[in-house]
């Protein structure tokens, strides 16, 4: 005892100040944290003083503690004294644990009091609540020590070991089932430290005394290993090619966090309930027994779909699952693709397909083209491939009966029909709207099989529409442009192209849009834009100014990041409209006009603008 | 013979594979001023580990005080004053404070003593150790070692570091010290000098072994020196022939014999060597 | 001079590999993980990308005050600096040898930064899908970047110079920095990190030239300080702060005391942080200020402890009478068994919300509350609260980000049922409507409320979520709302899900279907929007944005597309970037202009304003204890 007890005067020689200054840290810290809690709106307890007292400066003044009473003695080399005086190893070990344990039982002790006597003004503690709290920060306070102090004995190890751990438990979290918020120590101060007031944590409880345990253990082994030489020798400073390995083992541990996408544990996506027709690798929601026989046929011929291309594309891997769903407040032309998590959840899409208006050609085509881009990884809608995607989907789906290329041959009032413009398909989309590059797309299609041949466009698109090879080697091969020239011959194709569009009527309306930015007030811009029709506008027409803010760089603007001001075109008259004060000098933004006329929904201009 | 306070039987000791002690024997009777003499490296700090309990040996037998031990427990650890061959102290400490400290753990420390000596060896005890120069320390941990007036004191090489006269005054101290009080003293040194000046006793270690062990009249006798030699030098039976060696431009050729009587059979006439001498042509290669 | 530089870079050959894997690390894995033809010079480097976060500044900070502590102590704590004064060089040019080769270090981090995210952009040729290359904007980045890391380098010198007294002192700048920027916005410019967050007008960079004006010339003493230092007193000045480090004293000052001081401004941060920026002050009112009194009184129930303030004893009382009733109708309409006593605090006196809830307490204000309906109401919103956390076993909050619009609507719509409110409920569903209608939302803006967060206004988790709660429970069942909690708490719930597999795969638990739910739910608005269309068309679209400045004040005009009551009431929200907090969001009321009765000015203070480029949002509130009708969050700057 006497030896023990001249340790502890040592330590406390050593630290005792330090100690002081903890305790009056401690305090003062607990008077900013209740002071937090009682003027804070979102306080549930003055207990939270307390639990944010536990969880984040307890384990900052372990880990000082933790480098005051173990990392220096070994640092300055004083455990030599020590081991040369007659007392036992486990005596300095005992002494130091038992000092460090006691200063920081001691902090959460005189935090949950400084707390609960706060509390106790105006809130309903009881014994066995105050209890289960002590008990849990005791043992949390147990179990960090335990560790901190066996992290202590790895000297210049100690901090790449916090540092793997940290990695390893973020990883175990994000990435399995293992949830790190509610094991052991970690859910012994949880949210549940002063929210729950009856049940014990007793799983919690044993794994953390368990891990105590473990740690103290094996920092006694540490300590006491070789006789103390093995600590010694983890003491000594970190040589730089130490250094250097945890450095290059810490940046390549961040690029796979950054890489590695761990995979949750999820059943596949599917539709529930009854009301679901299924065929092979398809599902199609209809939510009322009354859209059921409408449901049953774009099943069948959805499926059928499928698997034409599927033969057509020479796909080895199946389509992944289709679903359709039954979207009631969807315009019979509008429809939506829903991205779905799990590479195993397919493809998931919603269309009002109950509307006696809706098209359900022009549906399984754009479902076709969906499934495709899945089946290629999205290499499908890549720019110069998109055309060929949306071409092959027609060409499944309406077979010999091409669409009407009216939306096409508008277009053609405007550009010449080269393969150049199908390379800007995204381009063309934006310029003329989604219906007319689909138009387009579908028309150049339909002239290649026209001038080659259907075997020749099946090559042709196996070979574009093909699930790429990983990374840049997806990059490899011939270009889009010379696997198009080398199945066709371009200008041949280009006549023939051209002259189909020149006998179609596109049935819209000739019409010009205006667009110009008016000042308002100081650096707010309104939008005043219109329409003139050559003649009478038409009565079922609508007109709409598109708008979207853009970012500094040019990406694709998407339909849905598109604001829509619409307007009935016999409403819009000589002065136009006015989009009041939404931008503002120096935004750059998408503007559009688009107008729906029966033949479908086309744009008559489309800018990119930085206001001035 | 009186029992022995130190005896070693056949004591090993292996870092991976460097043999540090290879069958050491040694022994050390109460009273006696033993001086343990090695080169650099030759096992002499282990050693000394090891009769501390600092390092457990990985064979042979050790006793202290007549008891076998492995690990010297802690009561006979409180009989034993203990010099390091460098001091770990804690810096941050006076030296008063640090013999307060240290008196916690002996129950014989005797405040007294510790004071007469840091008083002869002008030790300032209200300065923190981390001030001190070498040699302050070096004195502040024999005044320390013999505080608790230890039947046994071990030094490990104690004047490493000191100036010529602070290294006679150290030495003039032990011995002074062994005289009045009749302490074994058992210290390390590869300085020859010293043993010359204060042992009784004289061990010599070579890569871990005994190479010899008696008393430095005896070690003294032990090898001889023939210079001028002509010719091949001569043989005996239990005479040895340490070295033949050309040296100032003269020649010497060292004889060593475990009886110093075998060495007439040389039948020639042989010089004395100094110590220093002895012990470097017993160690060298 | 030669020699000494070549040696310097050679003993920071290892700062030269961490360098090249921190800035070009992404050359390992991006070419065999994406197609880059299809990735955009934006997306392969996050830093230019606007509003981004200090991430890569702190990382490049970290980086250069590494290399400096490397350069400089080290070689002292070595001991080899004697050998190099023993050198005939001067010690100025040794000075010079190690900052440039530190310069060297950091600066050919920039250069390979540029050159492989160049590379990797270069296969894009596109010039539309793109974010494609720009040589202005590439350049400013990289004089942006050779500019910051050189004041990193200066402070890392600074602070190696002075050793373990130097580091200390700067971390507690930098937190004090970081506190300042949520307390006073303005002063976000002193955070060094800051100069690297890009910010565009239109499509140009913009650059804050005070702020790097001020950080360059306190880098250049910084680097002067640390040679004058360096050269004649460092190691006496090292010699010196150990010795006043060893005293008691200096150990205040100095080591641990500093350290507590640093701790200590970390609880400091915790409770501004608690406290949030602070709105501009309510406009004073004709009624009557009530006060809790600090006296409270204390009740039991069957199912409630209560404690309330003595002085609206009479007002607790009516309240108590009907609590347990609420307890059991929401007991009943979520299934539940009767749990614990829940803890009821009624001397909750917020002006951020009506009450709140955590696991078995509760608190709600009675203070000002003279509504005895809403009261109802709120305290049954804060007990299904309650009964949520229990149900679930907590698993609703871990899944916050899919769940919170779940919370609030389910519990609005469990409140609405035990503790009906019509005008409320009905002045919600028109906002809720018109918000749907007019900015053509869909249920994957509500689910998700990072999204829903980017664009919209976030109170619309209480009027949207109850709607979503009456289509889920009329599509998947009266108990679906109880059902989906405990579904949330079962065995092997996978985990870390996205919030729309999230509800996949909760209401498929409970045997109901996501997209019938939100069939429903759409339905449901579109029949709202029908049903209510004269409360929506009383709400006016609102235009506008920055107008101008008037010294110290921001001018932010409304214009209104259409004549609205009088007693409508306007305001304007201003955060930072779409990812703040609702705790980083500022509200500024507005003033309407009495000779033009559609226009509104919020006058809002330059202090208030989070930075130079910021977002707004421009509300109209018709009912003063009702939900706002808000158009999207917009881009704005500070002219």
């Amino acid at each position: 005892m006497r030896r023990l007890g001249g340790l502890l005067l040592k330590e406390l020689w050593q630290h005792g100040g330090v100690l002081l200054l903890l305790a009056a840290f401690v305090a003062a810290v607990q008077g900013i944290l209740l002071l937090g809690s009682a003027v804070g709106p979102r306080t549930i307890t003055m207990l939270e003083a307390h639990a944010t007292f536990t969880r984040v400066f307890l384990p900052l003044l372990g880990i000082a503690l933790g480098h005051r009473l173990v990392v220096r003695e070994y640092h300055a080399h004083t455990q030599r004294f020590l081991e040369a005086l007659p007392l036992y190893r486990g005596e300095v070990l005992v002494t130091k644990l038992g000092l460090g344990l006691f200063v920081l039982a001691g902090a959460v002790t005189v935090s949950l009091a400084f707390a609960a006597a706060i509390a106790l003004v105006k809130e309903p503690l009881t014994w066995h609540w105050l209890t289960l709290i002590f008990v849990r920060t005791q043992v949390f306070a147990l179990t960090l020590w335990s560790v901190l102090f066996t992290m202590g004995l790895l000297g210049r190890w100690r901090i790449p070991v916090y540092l793997a751990m940290g990695l390893v438990l973020v990883f175990l979290d994000q990435g399995t089932d293992f949830e790190v918020a509610r094991f052991g120590p970690f859910g012994l101060v949880s949210e549940r430290l002063i929210l729950e007031r009856h049940a014990a944590p007793w799983a919690e409880l044993g794994t953390s005394l368990a891990i105590a345990a473990i740690a103290l253990g094996l920092g006694v082994a540490l300590a006491l290993l070789d006789e103390g030489s093995v600590a010694e020798s983890l003491a000594k400073p970190m040589s730089r090619r130490e250094r250097v390995a945890v450095g290059v083992v810490l940046c390549f541990a961040l690029i796979a966090w950054d890489v590695v996408d761990p995979k949750h544990d999820k059943a596949p996506f599917d539709f529930e309930g009854d009301a679901v027709v299924r065929r092979e690798g398809l599902a199609v929601l209809y939510l009322d027994e009354a859209n059921r026989g409408d449901a049953e046929a774009l099943a069948d011929a959805i499926a059928a779909d499928l698997a034409r291309a599927h033969d057509a594309l020479g796909y080895e891997e199946p389509f992944g699952p289709v679903h359709v769903a039954l979207r009631t407040t969807l315009e019979a032309d509008g429809y939506e693709e829903v991205e779905l998590e799990g590479e195993d959840d397919g493809l998931l899409v919603r269309a009002g397909f109950s509307d006696p208006a809706f098209d359900a050609r022009a549906f399984r085509a754009w479902v076709l083209e969906r499934a495709i881009e899945r089946a290629t990884d999205g290499r499908a809608a890549f720019e110069p491939n998109a055309w060929v995607r949306t071409g092959a989907a027609a060409l499944l789906v309406y077979g010999d009966e091409a669409p009407d290329p009216g939306l096409a041959a508008f277009w053609a009032r405007h550009r010449r029909p080269r393969y150049a413009a199908l390379e800007r398909f995204w381009r063309t989309e934006e310029r003329f709207g989604p219906e007319v590059a689909s138009a387009v797309a579908t028309s150049a299609a339909f002239a290649f099989v026209s001038v080659e041949g259907e075997p020749a466009w099946r090559a042709f698109a196996s070979e574009v529409l093909a699930p790429p090879a990983p990374g840049v080697f997806a990059m490899a091969g011939p270009s889009p442009r010379e696997r198009f020239e080398a199945a066709t011959d371009a200008a041949a194709f280009e006549a023939r192209w051209a002259a189909s569009l020149r006998t179609a009527s596109s049935g819209v309306p000739r019409a010009t849009a205006s667009l110009s930015i008016e000042p308002e007030e100081g650096l707010l811009r309104s939008v005043r834009w219109g329409v003139r029709f050559r003649g009478a506008p038409p009565p079922d027409a609508f007109c709409a100014l598109l708008h979207a803010p853009l970012g500094p760089f040019d990406e694709v603007v998407t339909p849905s990041d598109l604001s829509r001001e619409e307007v009935p075109c016999a409403e819009l008259g000589e002065a136009g409209s006015r989009l009041v004060g939404r931008y503002s000098a120096a935004d750059r933004v998408l503007l559009a006009i688009e107008l729906e006329v029966p033949a479908g929904r086309v744009r008559l201009l489309a800018e990119r603008r930085e206001l001035d | 013979m009186a029992d022995l306070l130190v005896e070693t039987r056949g004591l090993t000791k292996r870092y991976g594979k460097v043999r540090a002690l290879d069958s050491l024997d040694l022994s050390v009777g109460p009273g006696e001023v033993y001086g343990f003499l090695g080169r650099n490296g030759a096992g002499k700090s282990t050693t000394i580990r090891i009769l501390m309990g600092i390092t457990k040996p990985d064979g042979g037998v050790v006793r202290l005080f007549g008891e076998p031990v492995r690990g010297t427990p802690v009561h006979l650890r409180q009989k034993i004053g203990y010099v390091a061959q460098e001091q770990s102290f804690y810096e941050w400490m006076t030296a008063a404070r640090l013999a307060k400290f240290v008196s916690r753990f002996y129950p014989t420390w005797d405040d007294a003593t510790f004071l007469a000596q840091a008083k002869a060896q002008a030790i300032p005890l209200d300065r923190k150790v981390g001030t001190f120069s070498g040699g302050m320390k070096m004195k502040l941990a024999l005044a320390l070692a013999l505080g608790h007036r230890p039947p046994l004191l071990i030094l490990d090489e104690p004047s490493a570091g000191l100036d010529p006269v602070a290294r006679r005054e150290f030495l003039e101290r032990v011995r002074e010290d062994a005289e009045r009080t009749g302490r074994t003293t058992f210290f390390s040194t590869h300085l020859v000098d010293e043993v010359e000046l204060v042992a009784d006793r004289v061990g010599i270690l070579e890569d871990g072994r005994t190479r010899f062990e008696g008393t430095v009249e005896a070690l003294a006798a032990r090898v001889r020196q023939v210079v001028d030699l002509e010719g091949e030098p001569p043989i005996a039976p239990g005479v040895r022939l340490l070295s033949d060696r050309v040296f100032r431009g003269r020649r010497r050729c060292v004889y060593e014999a475990d009886d110093p009587a075998a060495f007439g059979a040389l039948g020639v006439p042989l010089d004395d060597l100094p110590l220093e001498e002895i012990f470097i042509e017993m160690v060298r290669r | 001079m030669r020699a000494l530089y070549l040696k310097e870079l050679r003993s920071l050959w290892p700062f030269l590999v961490l360098t090249s894997l921190l800035m070009s690390g992404d050359l390992i894995h991006r070419p065999f993980m994406e197609r880059l033809d299809e990735q955009t010079w934006e997306g392969i480097a996050s830093y230019l990308r606007a509003g981004e976060d200090g991430t890569f500044g702190w990382v490049f900070a970290i980086l250069a005050v590494c290399i400096a502590y490397a350069a400089f102590p080290r070689e002292h704590d070595e001991g080899t600096i004697r050998f190099l004064h023993s050198l005939p060089v001067r010690r100025p040019l040794i000075f010079v040898a190690k900052v440039a080769a530190g310069l060297t270090i950091v600066w050919t981090g920039v250069g390979l930064l540029l050159l492989t995210d160049t590379a990797q952009s270069v296969w894009n040729t596109s010039s539309f899908e793109g974010g494609h290359w720009r040589a202005d904007i590439a350049l400013t980045h990289v004089a942006m970047q050779v500019a910051f890391g050189f004041i990193a380098y200066a402070h890392g010198l600074l602070g190696s110079v002075l050793r373990r007294f130097g580091i200390l002192p700067y971390a507690l700048v930098l937190v004090v920095a970081s506190i300042l920027k949520d307390v006073f916005p303005p002063a976000a410019w002193i955070d060094p990190t800051e100069l690297l967050v890009a910010r565009y007008e239109g499509s140009h960079l913009v650059i804050a030239w005070g702020p790097w004006i001020a950080h360059g010339f306190v880098a250049l003493v910084a680097l002067a300080t640390a040679y004058a230092a360096w050269m004649g007193p460092a190691d006496r000045i090292g010699a010196g702060l150990g010795r006043a480090g060893a005293t008691l004293a200096g150990k205040l000052a100095f080591g641990c005391g500093t350290a507590l001081a640093g701790v200590g401004v970390l609880a400091l941060s915790a409770l501004v942080s608690s406290i949030g920026p602070s709105d501009e002050p309510i406009e004073p009112t004709d009624e009557p200020v009530e006060v809790a009194s600090i006296d409270t009184r204390q009740a039991r129930t069957a199912r409630y402890e209560v404690t309330y303030p003595a002085n609206l004893e009479a007002r607790a009382s009516a309240l108590i009478e009907h609590i347990d009733a609420i307890h059991a109708g929401v007991q009943r309409e979520l299934g539940a068994d009767v749990g614990p006593v829940l803890v009821a605090d009624l001397t909750e006196t917020s002006s951020e919300h009506l009450g709140i809830a955590s696991w078995t307490h509760l608190r709600v204000g009675l203070v000002g509350e003279r509504d005895v309906v809403r009261l109802h109401h709120t305290f049954a919103h804060e007990t299904v609260h309650a009964f949520q956390h229990r149900l679930s076993d907590l698993r609703q909050g871990d899944a916050e980000r899919a769940t919170h619009f779940f919370a609030e609507g389910s519990a609005e719509h469990v409140a609405f049922r035990v503790a009906p409110n019509g005008p409320a409920h009905r002045q919600a569903r028109a906002v809720a409507a018109a918000t749907w209608a007019r900015h053509r939302m869909s249920s994957d803006d509500l689910i998700d409320e990072r999204a829903l967060r980017r664009r919209f206004d976030t109170s619309l988790v209480y009027s949207l979520g109850d709607r979503w709660s009456a289509a889920l429970a009329s599509t998947c069942g009266d108990a679906a709302i109880g059902d989906a909690l405990r579904a949330m708490a079962r065995e092997g719930a996978p985990r870390d899900l996205a919030p729309r597999a999230f509800w996949e795969d909760t209401l498929r638990a409970i045997g109901c279907d996501l997209e019938s739910v939100d069939a429903a739910f759409d339905a449901l608005m579109d029949a709202d929007a029908e049903e209510l269309t004269d409360v929506i068309d009383g709400l006016p679209r609102l235009g506008g944005g920055v107008a101008g400045r008037d010294g110290a004040t921001v001018r932010v005009v409304a214009l209104l597309d259409r004549d609205v009551d009088p007693s409508m009431t306007f305001f304007v929200r201003l955060r930072s970037d779409p990812d703040s907090e609702d705790t980083e969001t500022i509200t500024v009321r507005g003033q309407r202009d009495p000779d033009a009765p559609r226009r509104v000015v919020h006058r809002v203070s330059r202090a208030l304003i989070p930075s130079s480029r910021f977002q707004l949002q421009l509300c109209a509130l018709d009912d003063p204890r009702g939900w706002p009708f808000c158009e999207t969050w917009q881009w704005a700057s500070v002219p």
